[in-house]
């Protein structure tokens, strides 16, 4: 039975050793023509194609949820930067990594709000002025939206997100909250304290801190 | 075998036109790649900066926003000069972060001086100068737990890369709408209030003291001036001026 079929044949004719060769030889020669004439053709502005996807945000309203009146007098301002990572072992495949950089400054000085009555007393060209101990007066001082996302492979939960937040602030926490810190902080302060009572006039200037 | 031919001849050319679409961005730095680069050169400058100051802090905003994104691929180029612009029906992604920012407003008195300070020549009334209130960002943070996205069966789910990016376009998007809030107003108000007890203490009748600030309205023009410059900076990435006494 003789197959006359044009597809059939040619299928035929194209199993045959030398033909294979001879078209996956024709089909590299053109397809190095094609991608030449693409490159010549981009390069003179008669085709350009790119698949893009737009990166901005769209725009939503800002809520403001609270406006407090504070007084909170800082003299050292310590700025750090964490790289936290994390690792999940998995049995079979790969394990899961992600790798975060945490930025943060944490505000060393007073709580003008925790100072008692008559705190700052005035007597001719002396002064006195009895404060609170330096604290740490930001408690949330990590700024998450800097967040630098170094490494992720495998997929991640919010739960492990918040884990990395919590890690960070407690290592930033333990760098930056040292007694040396409190240390600088406070003779900062009884510097500019003193600065301060000075230009108004007074030439005797005492700052003790509270126990 | 039967159409082993067949086979080979569509991949030669599906390499070839891979090579043909790709060849517009073969030497350009890609967004992805530059934000590698930024990666790698936080990392290098990963240190701790203690600074000496002397600020009081007398503003504090709470911000909530929820920063939202619809991932659309699209083709486009041009074509014999003929431009086309597309969206590919290639699946849909949306993702919905909350964040909440905090911002403190400072006057900043490292540089305040006897120069700052007038007594009347009869010695009753204080005038005191004070500079200008600054913003900056104290603290911001995700809401992972809130966080919703959506992606379908096509597409990936977004990378955490992708969505500190989303972030840091929402934190810059509150920045831009301080000098709407009236952080600065709240800001002197409270200075005044804190301070002017502090006057009475030092002998002065809080009736006669004036304290001044440098100007009444600001605009978006006046960010960099009103707002941190270091912080500025940091979240817009513009050049900034050092605020000067009027």
């Amino acid at each position: 039975m003789t197959d006359k079929h044009p597809a059939s044949w040619l299928s035929r004719q194209l199993m045959q050793p030398l033909w294979l060769i001879i078209a996956v030889a024709a089909l590299i020669v053109a397809a190095a023509i094609v991608t030449h004439d693409c490159r010549r053709d981009a390069a003179a502005g008669l085709l350009d194609m790119e698949l893009t996807a737009d990166t901005t945000i769209d725009i939503t309203p800002q809520q403001v949820r609270s406006i407090e009146r504070i007084g909170k007098w800082e003299f050292l301002s310590i700025a750090d930067e964490e790289l936290i990572d994390t690792t999940r072992n998995r049995i079979i495949g790969p394990d899961d990594h992600l790798a975060r950089i945490y930025h943060g400054t944490l505000r060393l000085g007073i709580d003008l709000a925790r100072c008692r009555t008559g705190w700052l007393l005035a007597h001719g060209d002396s002064v006195s002025l009895t404060v609170p101990h330096i604290q740490l007066l930001n408690t949330r001082f990590i700024d998450e939206a800097r967040t630098v996302a170094f490494y992720e492979s495998g997929t991640w939960t919010p739960a492990d997100k918040e884990a990395m937040y919590q890690r960070a602030a407690a290592r930033m926490r333990a760098r930056a909250l040292t007694p040396d810190n409190r240390r600088l902080a406070q003779d900062n302060a009884r510097r500019q304290l003193t600065a301060l009572m000075r230009s108004f006039g007074f030439n005797v200037v005492e700052v003790r801190f509270d126990d | 075998m039967r159409y082993g031919a067949t086979i080979i001849a569509a991949a030669a050319l599906a390499v070839a036109l891979t090579a043909c679409l790709h060849t517009a961005d073969d030497h350009a730095p890609t967004a992805d790649t530059l934000a590698d680069m930024a990666a790698a050169t936080d990392t290098a400058a990963m240190v701790m900066r203690v600074r000496q100051t002397s600020r009081l802090y007398t503003a504090e905003y709470h911000v909530h926003k929820v920063v939202t994104h619809r991932d659309v691929r699209r083709l486009r180029g041009h074509i014999l000069g003929r431009r086309f612009d597309t969206p590919l029906s290639l699946g849909d992604r949306k993702v919905a972060i909350p964040i909440d920012v905090w911002l403190q407003a400072y006057i900043d008195f490292s540089a305040f001086s006897a120069n700052d300070i007038e007594l009347s020549a009869d010695g009753t009334t204080l005038h005191v100068w004070l500079p200008d209130p600054k913003v900056v960002v104290v603290s911001s943070k995700v809401d992972h737990a809130g966080t919703r996205q959506y992606a379908d069966l096509l597409r990936t789910s977004y990378t955490d890369e992708e969505m500190a990016a989303f972030t840091r376009q929402g934190l810059q998007a509150v920045v831009r709408a301080i000098p709407q809030m009236g952080i600065i107003e709240t800001a002197r108000e409270s200075a005044a209030a804190t301070l002017l007890p502090l006057f009475a203490s030092l002998g002065y009748d809080e009736e006669r003291v004036v304290v001044t600030f440098r100007q009444d309205h600001y605009t978006e023009r006046d960010l960099p001036r009103l707002y941190d410059s270091e912080a500025t900076r940091r979240h817009l990435g513009a050049a900034t001026t050092q605020p000067s006494r009027q």
